[in-house]
């Protein structure tokens, strides 16, 4: 067993505090594919950023296909390709005028630029889109032209950071079959991600988690299934125990008699000609937890801004407690709380500045706020990080601090946008385990996700595809719709279904 | 060189399809040369006056005719009275001037002639300079006049000023050139402050940096595209200025090419060293703007003469490119090449320009840290 990449003791430190990696060693196999999993700050991004030599590590003997990332990177540049978490695509330019680029900068000749174009473009299924500016591609395309760039040159080891984030089923399942096909030709491949779930995909795979490898060896080993997986990672990781969930417990829900807390009805978003929502209409009761499930580009993100009155319909209405959210936004929003993708809040503020502002701007009264955001700071334990800056807590604390901020005030509707994006397992479990409590107490939430194990939890979800949603029931109707058991498996089936539908239709 | 060449292509493409560089390149340029030649104006002003002549004398006559023909003055003749005061009171004349009567023939028999003025004392500025127009034209008609010259005492000096190069002191001969400059400097600074932090921000610079590309490749690929298009708008602007301004240029065009050409790669050295050194679009455009336009616009003797002021803001300002090519520029548009201006400003923007380009290929990293 030859080994592409030898690391040993390898640690980086950015700041003082924890170490990004911490003594690491470990030996990826040649030819074959490997799987770097773990959730965001974990070190992955910071790993394969060190294998290419575009960081130095602060200790630790590296070896990148035999050669030094410190001292030799100029010969190792020749003969990787390395596709970062921002794919490296100029936006301005276009499909054909970015593998144009990256060729001359491989130093590729003018002869061989053709049948090396012709060839990754079949294989990348875009062949129709030459001249189309990268910026107007879907994030699917995107990362496919991406991968298009890192693959000229034909190198001995492909290095991908997070290819297939916020992609669809279909193409992520494209995407791992294009890298497959490369593989047989003795090509190395480091593939990073978060998704537990493409574990099994792998020939070898590198859990990690704060810096550390929590396990190194075959996905099968671990758990023949994906489902399973996440369990073993979760133990490994030092188990999760369920607690009653405090939150729910303080939260006072008042009293209303509104059939449909949250209503659409033909809601439609238009820009320019092309439509990114169309014919959008549910009905959610009190108490329900309804999901919005679709890949990147599939309109949820922008349904749901409309539900919230971020964006303004082209069409149709959006109610929240029976008020319009165009006409009475601000009753309409003194019902909401939001807790927006990613991170949105103050990053240079602390976390009880954060706190103070969101009560205050939410218009809790002042003895009602101390005694809220006591309650909080024991509930998340966010005692020990009060003081410090929101943009330097770990992730799993930047999402309870975003879920925090929205419920303080105690609203009957919870909108979350893809709120456990990046966290890792335990993070997740117990997130959910809060909103399915709260839900039980009355609570209503919306939630949008592209983690197909995450609509399980929902009462029922809408499906999106190209704006529109093309099911909407309970996930064991959808599964049942189309006779699959996995969740993954009926999005795959259900978005063929409509494909179908439409080129009949054409 | 292959490499280099992909590079000036792609950002030429980058270019093209961005509206902020068609805006800052050549809209910016235009509209400051608009401000600067309809907005500003340092010139003496010309002011509307109103005459009531109360003489019908064939004297006052010409008197009346070089009030016309002053340059400075547009007279009105008012028959009534009390229109002209309104109009007075009304801001629509700057002063009056009222010739009685008797005003010839008091002159005819050598006794003192009054002449009324009153002048709209709310703009000070504007009333002393009646006072004196008016006061001029009066001892001008008087000298040569050919029935009183001879009772004027002739003055003991005689002052007769001539304003080289811009005889009429058209500020605007000054300023204009002045003002490519600083148009230069936002070119030159603001454009290229802005392309290496894109690429960091965008991401694209860390998918460069695992390429075959080398340092020197790097920094050439910024420089030559935004040399190109900056020398466009550079004689896109000197088109503008000598075509359809119409200020004289009595240089050569190759000599102002050539300076011009020095001072863009110097420019164009500070926006790329903010940009690599900041990394962030937003905050290396404040920093442009600071370091090169306010400098541009205080300390390149443009406006201020760098003689006047204090010691240590002259030393600041020699190490300012704007100072050397403002040098240049003036007298290369209104005296002609004079060798001895030209060539210690090129050679000093010339330094200046490499210890730049050394500066930005020193602070090129090709790693993340």
């Amino acid at each position: 067993m030859t080994s592409s990449i030898e690391i040993k003791n390898l640690t980086k430190k950015f700041t003082d505090n924890e170490p990004a990696i911490d003594n690491l060693t470990l030996n990826i196999e040649k030819g074959k594919i490997t799987g770097l999993i773990g959730p965001d700050g974990a070190g992955k991004t910071t790993l394969i950023r060190i294998l290419t030599g575009l960081l130095i590590p602060t200790n630790g003997e590296i070896s990148t296909i035999g050669l030094n990332p410190i001292t030799q990177k100029d010969l190792l540049n020749a003969k990787i390709g390395y596709m970062p978490q921002k794919f490296g695509l100029y936006e301005d330019l276009s499909v054909i005028e970015n593998l144009n680029l990256y060729a001359d900068l491989k130093g590729i000749a003018q002869e061989e630029k053709e049948g090396l174009f012709n060839k990754v473009l079949t294989m990348t299924d875009l062949n129709n889109f030459r001249s189309r500016l990268a910026g107007a591609l879907s994030g699917g395309m995107k990362q496919k032209l991406g991968l298009a760039c890192t693959l000229l040159g034909t190198p001995e080891l492909l290095l991908l950071d997070e290819p297939s984030v916020g992609v669809d089923p279909i193409s992520r399942r494209e995407l791992i079959k294009m890298v497959r096909e490369l593989a047989t030709d003795g090509m190395t491949i480091l593939w990073s991600t978060a998704y537990l779930d493409e574990a099994h995909s792998f020939d070898s795979c590198i859990v990690m988690n704060e810096g550390k490898i929590i396990y190194n060896g075959l996905p099968h080993e671990l758990s023949p299934t994906s489902e399973g997986f996440e369990e073993k990672v979760i133990e490994l990781m030092g188990g999760y125990n369920p607690e009653p969930s405090k939150l729910a417990e303080k939260f006072e829900i008042k009293e209303n008699n509104i059939e449909f807390v949250i209503e659409a009805l033909d809601l439609a978003k238009k820009y320019g000609d092309f439509y990114a929502v169309k014919n959008n209409t549910f009905h959610i009761k009190k108490g329900e937890i309804f999901g919005l499930l679709g890949p990147n580009g599939a309109g949820k993100s922008t349904s749901f801004k409309m539900m919230c009155g971020l964006a303004t319909p082209t069409k149709g209405t959006a109610k929240i407690m029976g008020q319009d959210i165009l006409q009475n936004p601000s009753r309409a929003r003194s019902y909401l709380g939001y807790m927006a993708q990613k991170f949105s809040l103050y990053g240079d503020m602390s976390v009880f500045q954060n706190l103070r502002f969101f009560s205050g701007v939410y218009g809790l009264g002042l003895f009602k706020r101390k005694e809220k955001i006591d309650e909080i700071v024991d509930i998340f334990h966010f005692k020990k990080y009060l003081n410090h800056d929101a943009k330097e807590l770990p992730l799993g604390y930047k999402q309870r601090l975003s879920l925090a901020c929205a419920v303080m005030h105690d609203p009957p509707v919870l909108f979350l946008d893809e709120p456990t994006s990046g966290v890792d397992p335990i993070t997740r479990r117990e997130f959910w385990h809060h909103i399915k409590a709260l839900s039980k107490k009355g609570v209503t939430v919306m939630v949008t996700t592209h983690f197909m194990d995450e609509a399980e939890f929902c009462d029922r979800i809408s499906l999106f595809y190209k704006g529109e949603a093309i099911a909407t029931g309970s996930p064991s109707e959808l599964k049942d719709m189309v006779n699959t058991s996995s969740m993954e498996d009926a999005f795959v089936k259900l978005i063929e279904r409509s494909e179908r539908v439409e080129q009949s239709n054409r | 060189m292959k490499i280099l060449k992909a590079l000036v292509i792609k950002e030429f493409h980058q270019i093209v399809r961005d509206p902020s560089s068609i805006l800052i390149a050549f809209v910016l340029p235009l509209m400051l040369l608009i401000i600067y030649r309809y907005g500003i104006n340092l010139d003496t002003l010309k002011l509307t006056m109103g005459l009531k002549i109360d003489d019908p004398s064939q004297q006052v006559v010409t008197l009346v005719d070089s009030f016309k023909s002053n340059k400075f003055i547009t007279p009105f003749i008012y028959q009534n009275p009390k229109k002209m005061y309104d109009d007075l009171t009304g801001s629509k004349l700057r002063g009056i001037v009222i010739i009685p009567n008797d005003f010839s023939s008091k002159l005819d028999r050598k006794e003192i002639a009054t002449v009324q003025l009153i002048t709209d004392g709310s703009e000070t500025n504007l009333a002393n300079y009646a006072q004196n127009y008016t006061k001029t034209i009066l001892v001008q008609w008087l000298n040569y006049s050919s029935k009183y010259q001879y009772k004027v005492p002739p003055s003991l000096i005689n002052l007769d000023s001539r304003y080289w190069y811009n005889q009429d002191i058209n500020s605007h001969y000054f300023i204009l050139p002045g003002s490519l400059c600083i148009t230069m400097t936002l070119i030159g600074m603001l454009l290229t402050a802005l392309v290496i932090a894109r690429e960091w921000e965008r991401g694209t610079m860390e998918a460069l940096l695992t390429t075959k590309i080398s340092k020197l490749q790097l920094v050439l690929g910024k420089y030559i595209p935004y040399f190109i298009v900056g020398m466009l708008s550079m004689s896109f602007s000197v088109f503008m200025c000598i075509c359809v301004f119409q200020i004289p240029f009595r240089g050569h065009l190759i000599v102002l090419f050539i300076f011009s050409a020095l001072f863009l790669f110097t420019a164009m050295g500070q926006g790329l060293l903010i940009s690599t050194i900041l990394k962030n679009q937003f905050t290396a455009s404040q920093a442009a703007l600071v370091a090169g336009f306010l400098p541009a616009l205080m300390l390149s003797g443009l406006i201020f003469p760098i003689n006047s002021m204090p010691i240590p803001i002259q030393w600041l300002s020699t190490i300012m490119p704007s100072r050397y090519f403002v040098a240049c520029i003036q007298s290369e548009f209104m005296s002609g090449t004079i060798p001895e201006i030209i060539i210690p400003n090129c050679i000093f923007m010339g330094i200046l320009g490499l210890l730049l380009f050394v500066a930005v290929y020193k602070k090129t990293q090709m790693r993340l840290e």
